[in-house]
């Protein structure tokens, strides 16, 4: 009986680990998904991030980077919409991505900027506890829109050097006048 | 080796069936078409032959290349994307883990590619349907090949578009 107690009271001391699941805010990536000509969903959860990270290149800089920051990452789910022509998705349809990214807990970096002409781009930085959990990036073009969900330890310097891969849009994030890189609100 | 000899073992290889030893998962896929659909997958002609020409010079990296395809589809199946995708992946285990859908509504067609990661190498099983034909194909890719669907993983669907022309 005392050995049963143990393991209950092992059972309840376990943290068992959160599973990073991918979203759909409001059922509006489905939405879009029938909207849009093409739809692209990439899943990279942790094992595969894992896998990934054992294949880049700790003597290239870049990928030594990406290799660090995806190292304790728990999922990148990444969902591109093509669309035939401009006009075939609204505001409405993107309003119910942004609607959960509500301060405290999550705030939106200004001062970026896409690599890609004509690409409009708002990242959402999840903090909890003063820490960087999360990431969402949505990015948005006439005929295009790619919804970028990053779960785990995430901060804007990493996100910009992992432009680029995974499917994750390429940005710039500008320094302010007063030399952060960034900001907030 | 005379000369009849020498065309029994030439074709022998130009016979030697699409699929091989260690690929359950695939065979399950694969079954899983032809119970739902009602087909069976062609017998290709010269499919040895053309599976090495394919693991030579179409995919870069790969390996270990099994392929099936099924025509003539039948018009009306009736069966939805999720349900296919549900079948699939409850039959595969989640060994395999789900990487990349693309969902054409311009050609109906749907893409789904799942990832069995090990220390060396990735095997990949892709699975193409449009509304006359189906593919499946499942091959070990190496090194350089991770390494470019890192940059795009999207890319990996052009498994599927090499083969299931």
């Amino acid at each position: 009986m005392k050995r049963i107690g143990i393991i209950i009271a092992l059972l309840f001391a376990v943290q068992w680990p959160a599973a990073a699941q991918d979203w759909d805010p409001g059922g509006a990536l489905k939405k879009l998904s029938a909207k849009a000509s093409k739809a692209i969903d990439v899943t990279l959860d942790q094992s595969m991030l894992q896998f990934a990270g054992a294949f880049l290149d700790s003597k290239d800089p870049d990928q030594a980077q990406a290799k660090k920051i995806i190292s304790n990452m728990k999922g990148i789910y990444v969902h591109s919409f093509e669309f035939e022509k401009a006009g075939e998705y609204s505001e409405d349809d993107v309003t119910p991505l942004r609607a959960p990214l509500k301060e405290p807990l999550w705030s939106r970096i200004v001062n970026v900027r896409s690599k890609h002409e004509g690409q409009n781009v708002e990242v959402y930085f999840k903090k909890e506890d003063g820490k960087f959990t999360g990431l969402v990036v949505i990015a948005t073009e006439p005929t295009e829109l790619t919804f970028v969900d990053i779960i785990g330890p995430i901060n804007p310097d990493d996100f910009r050097r992992l432009g680029g891969q995974f499917g994750i849009p390429k940005v710039e994030i500008d320094q302010d006048p007063a030399g952060k890189k960034g900001e907030t609100k | 080796m005379s000369r009849r000899g020498l065309a029994l073992v030439f074709a022998v290889t130009l016979a030697v069936p699409c699929f091989g030893g260690n690929d359950a998962e695939f065979h399950a896929v694969v079954r899983i078409i032809e119970t739902q659909y009602g087909v069976h997958h062609m017998r290709i002609p010269f499919l040895g032959f053309a599976t090495v020409c394919l693991k030579v010079a179409r995919i870069p990296g790969a390996s270990g290349l099994k392929l099936a395809v099924f025509d003539n589809l039948p018009k009306e199946s009736g069966i939805s994307d999720a349900a296919l995708q549900q079948s699939i992946e409850a039959t595969i285990g989640d060994t395999w883990r789900p990487l990349v859908r693309v969902r054409s509504n311009d050609d109906n067609n749907l893409t789904m590619v799942y990832a069995n990661p090990s220390d060396k190498e990735l095997r990949v099983l892709v699975v193409y349907i449009d509304p006359n034909t189906a593919t499946v194909v499942q091959t070990k890719l190496k090194a350089s090949q991770i390494r470019k669907w890192i940059q795009q993983p999207d890319e990996v669907t052009h498994v599927a578009d090499n083969n299931g022309d």
